[in-house]
């Protein structure tokens, strides 16, 4: 694990030598998009590169005598991605966990395997992020990953990898100076859920709360197809007598969901749903992972049409649970 | 600007159990934002707002209401009561379970001009007027702020009401209509915009749920058999659900634009069910959502529908 | 995420295995019979995700028992696009198979055991895999007394008509077949399935388990009826129906709670059942 500077000159030359093979999220370009050259690719958020909208599962065929199954061959180039620390977290702590336990998907892995992550730091929480409430922070970063703090004329690196073949000696000033500004930015930021939450909030499964706070909800699946850690997919079967298996992106918010084939439905309403989202993330996902499924970037806040937003739920939650706690 | 009068009948209609649930705005976690709130006790009316940025198409709430004996109250712009009025009109509720409180309308401004001009903004720098507003010393005309749809509006005043909050207004002489600017581009440059346009829908459906009028038990989108459309946002699914969502609005439409703001990726995809009702008008003087008494177009046989294109 | 440099196999292929035989049960319930595979193998009361090649896939519980040898059977209701197309199939076609998934039913727990079987129309598919894992001859010495209540709407309804009839034959087990309404040749037991269980079935709760399957109100019934037995909600075990995609616990929509019913079901005993929230 090492760690250092990269002088501004050094850094474009590595970083012009691989631009065809770097994706850039969208969040992560709006602050730091003067570091990179132009031709990068921008991506949305992890999500787009790992676990795209629409994929092919295996492949199938009538030669005209029996049905022949196979998959087809795909390979990666070892590529880039920059993304902000909730990004990151959104990939290593939630999407990886569901994906890569056994039986590994294949098809994430062969991405994964070959996306290398490169955590840049975050200096302007916006007033949507809640990254602290969940668990992560503005300088989250992890050991698998190289984490960058861009400062003026050079970059603090944390890591592993080839940068650091061409760094120099940081220091301990630096070191001093890093976690200053981690802690200036931290400043504003709320500080996390109770560490009883997950288990608190399964109790109030019944609670009339959910009613009030399903109400405005549209049921569309803005928020479940922007968020960076929603992986919900449904998988179908496209072509007769030649054809594929689709794995297409679905949300929990759409009423054909859990929809059974007598046509009974578990989730019949929105309220249902809305519940599920909430209690899947902040109960269920940490109950077996260890942490939240929701990693504070505040991206369904930003695009909600109703403005329906997952804070006010969560405050009113911790709320009622501390009030019955006393 | 008439909230306090809002707040006011509100809070009177539910004291005398004229209403069980009013259905308004209230402020928004997110500055330069309004949201949908029920209301069902009269202590918390005062939650009511009425301002510049209450976008959302609130008779959509009613929908969930059709099944039940409820009687509502609804605050409703010029828009929002044209598409209550095709809900009685197709027998989605008996007209005396909808108190309409009508909401005289000079249009949604959108916060994306807002920081375009402005740059940086805060709330607590603009004081709000109904035509114009105030920030930064400067007075400005809320014209060329509008979201597009309500820059074209030509009936901001509601047809039908039972309390009518606010004066009635003549609708915007406006030079900008972004339909017209688009349907005076060449066939290329449009098909080139809208092909643009609809690569980056993810297929939210945010657009239909936000719709009054898109009340479907399933919605087309999203038959299994037949199946239409996959679940994957490739242009040509997109297309297909746009064009055929605008379609199943034709001359139902009340060109709220609600559609439009609520779409989180900002595609300006009013364009296509605007567009319908523009050919609806051409070609039977008809505009939906303005009298209880107008028959649509497509639901009504008349002998003297045009028919050159029977060979 | 140090996945190693093994080969990953892609877990969402499915095993094409052909249909040896083709049984029709009730006018809507057909059980296939698959040649098995040996890269096969399951445990009773696990389930397998069925690809109908060109149409669809959909899960079933698999109602064979791996005792029986090399099939692999299947017992499926005409409901839906899936169902419909492999009604179609005959005897020779293929279908996918993917999978075994789900915890199956905890045969530890359930020996030295008398086993008391509940099941309701097509509910019984699933019982009849662990029903003819308890009865195989290497088996039959690890469990207790075995009792089996079976019933369905009419006569016409009743599955496996053949196989009750084997069942009916044998000395070690008391089979009860009942019927929501008779008809003119109906001679066996007229009744709802949890009333017989309360007027019929007079057994010592404590040294039974009882495992149930059927629709979703009879289960509740019966529950209701074991409950009042004496059964205590660890001694009763159900096995769910969800709708299920993955089969992998990787797209999300199969949870009651934080249990995936494809991985920590679809068999729950009620004891852990009553603690999750009612939404299956």
């Amino acid at each position: 694990m090492g760690e250092g500077l990269i002088a501004k000159d050094k850094w474009w030359e590595w970083i012009e030598d691989k631009k065809d093979r770097i994706f850039l999220t969208e969040r992560a370009k709006k602050r730091y998009g003067e570091w990179f050259p132009p031709e990068v690719k921008m991506v949305k958020n992890g999500k787009e590169v790992l676990l795209p909208p629409g994929e092919e599962m295996y492949r199938y065929l009538w030669t005209g005598e029996e049905w022949k199954v196979e998959e087809r061959e795909f390979s990666y180039e070892p590529s880039f991605l920059f993304l902000l620390p909730c990004e990151a977290r959104a990939i290593i702590e939630v999407t990886d966990k569901v994906f890569l336990h056994p039986p590994v998907d294949k098809n994430y892995w062969l991405r994964r395997k070959s996306l290398s992550l490169g955590i840049l730091a975050c200096l302007q929480p916006e007033p949507t992020c809640f990254c602290s409430l969940v668990g992560g922070g503005p300088f989250w970063r992890d050991e698998e990953a190289l984490f960058l703090v861009p400062r003026k004329e050079d970059i603090y690196i944390e890591g592993r990898g080839e940068p650091f073949s061409f760094s120099e000696e940081g220091g301990e000033k630096i070191k001093q100076e890093i976690q200053t500004l981690q802690k200036e930015v931290e400043k504003g930021l709320p500080s996390p859920l109770p560490s009883y939450f997950p288990q608190e909030l399964y109790h109030h499964f019944e609670d009339e709360e959910w009613n009030a706070l399903s109400w405005r909800c549209i049921n569309c699946g803005a928020c479940t197809f922007l968020c960076p850690t929603c992986y919900c997919f449904d998988l179908s079967i496209e072509g007769r007598l030649k054809g594929f298996q689709l794995r297409s992106w679905d949300s929990c918010m759409f009423p054909k969901f859990t929809l059974h084939a007598s046509f009974h439905n578990p989730r019949p309403t929105g309220k249902e749903r809305v519940r599920q989202r909430v209690m899947h993330k902040f109960s269920y996902f940490p109950e077996r992972e260890g942490n939240f499924a929701c990693v504070g970037c505040g991206v369904c806040v930003e695009k909600c049409p109703v403005n329906w937003d997952i804070r006010e739920a969560l405050e009113r939650m911790v709320e009622k649970i501390d009030r019955l706690r006393t | 600007m008439f909230e306090r009068e809002i707040r006011r009948r509100a809070k009177e209609l539910l004291e005398a159990k004229a209403v069980d649930l009013v259905i308004g705005y209230t402020s928004g976690s997110l500055p330069f934002q309004a949201r949908p709130i029920l209301v069902s006790s009269p202590e918390d009316t005062e939650q009511l707002v009425w301002n510049h940025f209450c976008s959302p198409n609130l008779a959509r709430y009613l929908l969930p209401y059709r099944e039940s004996s409820k009687k509502i109250a609804l605050l409703a712009k010029g828009c929002d009561t044209r598409a209550v009025v095709i809900l009685l009109r197709e027998e989605q509720f008996p007209r005396e379970r909808i108190h309409i409180i009508g909401l005289p309308c000079s249009g949604i401004i959108s916060k994306r001009k807002l920081e375009e001009k402005l740059g940086e903004i805060k709330e607590e720098d603009f004081s709000w007027e109904e035509n114009s507003f105030l920030c930064q010393g400067k007075k400005w005309e809320i014209d060329s702020f509008l979201e597009d749809t309500c820059a074209r509006c030509r009936y901001p005043n509601p047809p039908l009401w039972d309390d009518l909050i606010g004066e009635k207004r003549e609708p915007r002489e406006s030079s900008v209509d972004y339909l017209e600017k688009i349907s005076s581009q060449a066939e290329e440059e449009r098909w080139q915009f809208f092909t643009q346009e609809l690569s980056r829908c993810i297929r939210c459906y945010a657009c239909r749920n936000a719709c009054p009028l898109c009340y479907c038990k399933e919605c087309f989108a999203e038959s299994d058999v037949p199946r239409w459309i996959s679940g994957v946002p490739t242009l040509s699914d997109n297309l297909f659900f746009h064009l055929g969502r605008s379609m199943h609005l034709a001359g139902r439409c009340v060109e709220c634009g609600a559609c439009e703001r609520a779409c989180p990726e900002e595609i300006k995809i009013g364009l296509l069910p605007l567009k319908v009702e523009e050919i609806i008008k051409n070609n039977f003087s008809f505009e939906a959502g303005l009298s209880l008494e107008e028959e649509a177009p497509l639901l009504t046989y008349k002998e003297n529908d045009p028919g050159e294109f029977i060979k | 995420m140090t996945a190693s440099e093994l080969e990953v196999n892609n877990p969402y292929l499915p095993l094409l295995l052909p249909i040896v035989e083709i049984i029709e049960e009730t006018r809507d319930i057909k059980t296939f019979r698959l040649q098995g595979d040996s890269i096969f193998s399951y445990l009773p009361g696990q389930f397998a995700e069925v690809f109908v090649p060109g149409r669809g896939e959909a899960p079933f519980s698999i109602t064979s028992s791996p005792t029986s040898g090399q099939i692999l059977e299947f017992s499926i209701k005409r409901i839906g696009t899936v169902t419909t197309a492999l009604h179609r199939l005959g005897e020779g076609e293929k279908i996918g198979v993917r999978g075994p998934y789900g915890n199956g039913f905890p045969l530890e727990e359930l020996k030295n055991h008398n086993l008391l079987f509940v099941g309701g129309g097509i509910g019984l598919a699933p019982l009849r895999s662990l029903i003819n894992y308890v009865l195989s001859p290497q088996h039959r010495e690890e469990f207790g007394e075995v009792f089996i209540l079976y019933g369905a709407r009419s006569p016409e309804d009743l599955v496996f008509k053949w196989e009750l009839e084997k069942w009916q034959e044998r000395k070690d087990l008391h089979l009860l077949v009942t019927v929501d309404r008779g008809n003119n040749s109906w001679k066996g037991r007229v009744g709802l399935v949890p009333q017989v269980l309360k007027e019929e079935v007079k057994i010592k709760a404590e040294e039974w388990k009882s495992i149930v399957c059927g629709p979703p109100i009879m289960i509740k019934f019966t529950i209701k009826s074991l409950l009042e037995a004496g059964f205590s909600p660890s001694q009763i075990i159900t096995t769910l129906e969800m709708r299920m995609k993955c089969g992998l616990g990787k797209c999300g929509r199969c949870n009651i709670g934080p249990f995936y019913v494809c991985r920590e079901g679809p068999v729950f005993s009620y004891e852990v059942l009553q603690n999750l929230p009612e939404e299956y």
